[in-house]
């Protein structure tokens, strides 16, 4: 029989409904619906900041409001942020994660966003059918009403209409997108020197404008503590407190609800300016340890969900009760410790025996921690397309250096436009410049200004990183001559494998979760230190191969070199496929001096082995 | 356009109020309606008569606290702790730290203190004592060796230094009983005999023979009402939330109190299994070093709480 404790960890406010003791953190709940109340009734906007143990329910508290506000007659809108970003780049995490929160289903399984827009919609027109006709004429009154941009409301016109849904949705999370696609949406791209987490902000806040003064919109925000990237880094947590305090400041029907551990406090006072706590802390509540009887009540509440109809659930019961007497004591338990004792004690009672599964006794540590990343690698592997790849390196990479080296950090202050990161180590500095542009104009313009801006004398080594997804077409002029005269300088672009992404991703995970309280060994929170500890101690991890590649300090490949692989590249791009003599007699070289070569660069060619040996394009 | 049904009244300005009451809650010691009136930026302003009369109806509602005016000069003033309350805290935090006669106490409680005339003083000085002496709060420390006088302290007496010389004696006399083949035991059940009191505690046998264990053995002192209620109310002074369930920092309180370690901890145990306060502790209690564990109270177990929080609608 499945362990009916062994859920313990709710990871985001979405997960679907599931057993529920109300009385728990009924407080915390209630002020949250007053707080709601007060969006709605003085049309401002207000903050509940929710402290907690770790492991007391503070993600469970944001789970029961996400379902209590599609119960509402009234159309709530329900946004979740998790902060595990860099805090160079807050403003655009806070952007993708509400454009994914407003595509979540609402009520009636419509996008919360659809039902946003179809409420105004219907404020204005009084009638449950909008012609097409009168459509565009009441999205500028919107438009005007709200002070939306007309590219958004191009863009909602166009979800309306259900057409080019995910290039609209990926221009809403602020993605590149090539220009073809700009075209085809009718919406005007950002100008090169528009500074992104400005452009960012400006969506929030317009989206939120959206919502309008009617619509209450709560947006959560969790694992605060992810936001620093080594011990005592204060600077996500500062920019978080701005970020919440403009949130306040500048709309008029926002809930934001902040949760953060309870030895959190101490940090969060430091690195939070007065007014912006002020911001974030309206409302302020501790969640309670929980008593005996309600105790009682969680577990009650899991064994009731128990499916199989032979088993006798009253001994178990009765089991635990009896223990839980001097387990939660006077001082009270957190739900996750008791539901830990609980899922222990099951697993004992089950013992080995038919119908049972043997405990399993649980693995030490470092294999503990393997299983984990292993298992969030394999689910990576897939997702991190060229859009989440900025914001996986953004945030793990100053965090992995540090782990390696504890003297390097991220550098505060950008030295130029163009360089998105700078890591200070004792020996060197480097600048890591992420291109992962889908519109080539805009990737040349940026290489431009390094080819132009960037000086020689700088000191600082600079790294150029690129999804291995996105190629650079050899028909892209500009962009391969920048690339030819950075290459000159040094200045190397590389392209890390989809192993070393999912790593990366894995690893960020791991210590986001450490940070925030919510991995468990044994039932207690395994610190963030213990998890550098341990990913140090590895000895090979594809993570760490991409961060020696970047970290070294390699010759820039020959000009012939790079002459001979472009060519290969625009004869890939024409044949798709073909074998290695014909190849090598096309680019007029010998098949034994193309063979090592192609081996060196298996990154940008496919290579079969064979006899015959092939060559093929490794870019769908 | 309607018109109020009551005239508008300088006195309900609650912005004013507010402003009033935020410099008071800041000041370092009472201050007077003009300090008050000069502070209050010109937007909030009111006419200084109109204004001691809003302070002089909040001190009656209790939301702020008068200072009397003083002998020679000294003007009528405000603040958010009232004058014995102050005088109150200043006596127990000069005694948590160490043991005085009632003159030097006197004398430590006005240095550095808000002024206040030496009779007013000495009175709250007496009613004070008596008070936390009454309910185990301080302790009166009895004249001993070369301490003449009765000394004051925030723990109770060391009966061993009071003993030690009956303890001698004793040892003198056993002594001399054991040549007539009189053991110790009897000697002690005589004496015991000729006490008013009975002992039930282990046999004498047991503690003559282990030197280290004969000596009084005093229970931990109850921590008195006086200190709880005032924990509780730096609680809701240092965090206005505090009522609400807001979280309390434990270094912050503990620097609020300035209460004997010992004392500040148990107290806050005790208001946690008196269900008034609930307790947090740190998730990673090894990533504190030792200072900083110093700052915290530790369960016994390897935790340490970090922060206190009031239970809502508990506490009074």
């Amino acid at each position: 029989m499945i362990n009916p404790f062994q859920n313990r960890i709710v990871a985001d406010p979405w997960r679907p409904g599931g057993a529920d003791v109300a009385e728990i953190h009924s407080n915390a709940f209630s002020l949250c619906c007053r707080a709601m109340n007060t969006v709605r009734k003085e049309g401002r906007t207000t903050s509940v900041l929710l402290y907690g143990e770790t492991g007391s329910g503070k993600t469970h508290v944001l789970n029961r409001l996400q379902h209590y506000t599609l119960t509402l007659p009234n159309l709530h809108v329900f946004g979740s942020v998790r902060l595990h970003t860099s805090p160079n780049r807050l403003w655009r995490h806070l952007r993708t994660c509400l454009v994914e929160s407003l595509g979540k289903p609402g009520k009636n399984g419509r996008t919360q966003l659809e039902l946003v827009f179809m409420r105004r919609l219907y404020l204005l027109y009084r009638k449950r059918a909008v012609p097409f006709e009168a459509l565009v004429d009441l999205t500028e009154t919107i438009r005007t009403d709200s002070r939306l941009s007309p590219n958004l409301c191009q863009a909602l016109l166009h979800l309306i209409h259900q057409h080019h849904c995910p290039d609209v949705i990926a221009w809403l999370k602020g993605h590149s997108l090539p220009e073809s696609t700009y075209s085809r949406l009718q919406i005007r791209p950002p100008d090169e020197t528009d500074d992104l987490e400005d452009l960012a902000r400006e969506m929030v806040l317009e989206l939120c404008r959206l919502a309008g003064p009617t619509i209450p919109v709560v947006l959560s925000f969790d694992q605060i503590e992810a936001l620093q990237r080594y011990p005592k880094d204060i600077d996500g947590l500062f920019r978080f407190g701005q970020a919440i305090r403009t949130l306040h400041d500048e709309t008029s029907n926002l809930l934001l609800v902040t949760c953060i551990q309870t030895f959190f406090l101490g940090e969060l006072r430091k690195a939070v300016a007065f007014p912006d706590f002020d911001a974030m802390s309206c409302h302020v509540l501790t969640l309670d340890t929980l008593t005996g009887g309600q105790a009682l009540k969680l577990i009650s509440s899991r064994i009731d969900a128990i499916q199989d109809k032979g088993f006798d659930k009253s001994p178990l019961f009765q089991t635990l009760a009896k223990d839980m007497t001097d387990f939660v004591g006077e001082a009270g338990r957190t739900c996750r410790a008791v539901l830990s004792r609980c899922s222990d004690i099951f697993d004992n009672l089950s013992g080995p025996g038919p119908g049972h599964g043997q405990p399993d006794s649980e693995p030490p540590l470092g294999t503990f921690l393997q299983n984990e990343m292993d298992a969030l690698e394999e689910n990576a592997f897939s997702r991190i397309g060229p859009d989440e790849m900025d914001d996986v390196l953004s945030n793990v990479l100053p965090s992995l250096v540090n782990i390696l080296d504890d003297r390097c950090r991220e550098k505060a202050r950008k030295l130029h436009p163009d360089v998105d990161m700078v890591m200070a180590c004792p020996d060197a500095e480097i600048g890591i410049c992420l291109c992962n542009h889908q519109n080539m104009n805009s990737l040349a313009g940026k290489l431009r200004r390094l080819v132009q801006n960037f000086p020689h004398e700088q000191k600082m080594r600079l790294v150029l990183l690129r999804h291995p997804q996105l190629r650079i077409r050899p028909g892209a002029k500009k962009v391969n001559q920048y690339l030819r005269q950075l290459n000159d300088r040094h200045i190397r672009l590389f392209t890390p494998s989809l192993e070393a992404l999912a790593a990366l991703d894995a690893l960020r995970s791991v210590l986001s979760d450490a940070r925030s309280g919510d991995l468990t060994y044994q039932g207690k929170p395994i610190h963030e230190k213990t998890v550098r500890e341990w990913f140090k101690s590895l000895k090979a991890n594809p993570a760490m191969a991409f961060m020696d590649d970047i970290l070294s300090d390699s010759e820039p490949m020959p000009s012939e070199e790079q002459e001979l692989l472009q060519c290969l590249l625009e004869l890939m791009e024409k044949e798709r496929i073909i074998a290695l003599t014909e190849a090598a007699h096309r680019v007029h070289i010998e098949a034994t001096r193309l063979e090592p070569f192609v081996k060196k660069h298996l990154r940008e060619i496919g290579y079969l082995e064979g006899p015959p040996a092939v060559l093929f394009d490794v870019v769908q | 356009m309607d018109m109020p049904l009551t005239p508008s009244d300088d006195l309900s300005r609650p912005e004013t109020l507010m402003v009033a009451k935020k410099i008071i809650e800041r000041s370092v010691k009472p201050i007077t309606a003009d300090e008050i009136h000069q502070d209050i930026p010109g937007l909030y302003q009111l006419k200084k008569q109109d204004l001691v009369r809003l302070l002089q109806r909040e001190a009656g509602y209790g939301t702020i606290h008068r200072w009397p005016a003083g002998s020679g000069s000294r003007k009528e003033r405000f603040w958010h702790q009232d004058e014995t309350s102050y005088f109150q805290d200043r006596i127990l935090s000069v005694l948590s730290r160490q043991m005085l006669t009632k003159t030097v106490l006197l004398e430590n409680v006005k240095k550095d203190a808000v002024p206040c005339s030496k009779t007013h003083l000495t009175r709250i000085v007496n009613t004070t004592l008596a008070a936390l002496i009454k309910e185990k709060t301080l302790f009166e420390i009895p004249p001993w060796g070369s301490f003449k006088k009765s000394r004051y302290a925030a723990h109770p007496p060391d009966l061993k230094l009071y003993l030690d010389k009956t303890r001698k004696e004793f040892d003198r006399i056993c002594q001399k009983l054991k040549k007539a083949g009189i053991g110790t035991e009897q000697v002690f059940a005589a004496f015991e005999k000729m006490l008013p009191l009975s002992r039930t505690a282990a046999s004498p046998s047991e503690e003559v023979d282990n030197k280290e264990t004969f000596q009084p053995i005093l229970p931990e002192p109850d921590v008195s009402e006086t200190v709880l209620t005032r924990i509780v109310k730096t609680m809701l002074r240092i965090v206005p939330g505090a009522a609400k369930q807001a979280p309390v920092w434990i270094p912050d309180l503990r620097n609020a109190l300035d209460l004997p370690k010992s004392a500040f901890d148990r107290a806050i145990l005790t208001l946690a299994k008196q269900g008034t306060v609930f307790l947090n502790n740190h998730a990673h209690p090894a990533q504190m070093n030792d200072s900083e564990k110093e700052t915290m109270i530790a369960d016994g177990q390897g935790n340490y709480y970090v922060v206190v929080v009031l239970r809502e609608g508990n506490h009074g």
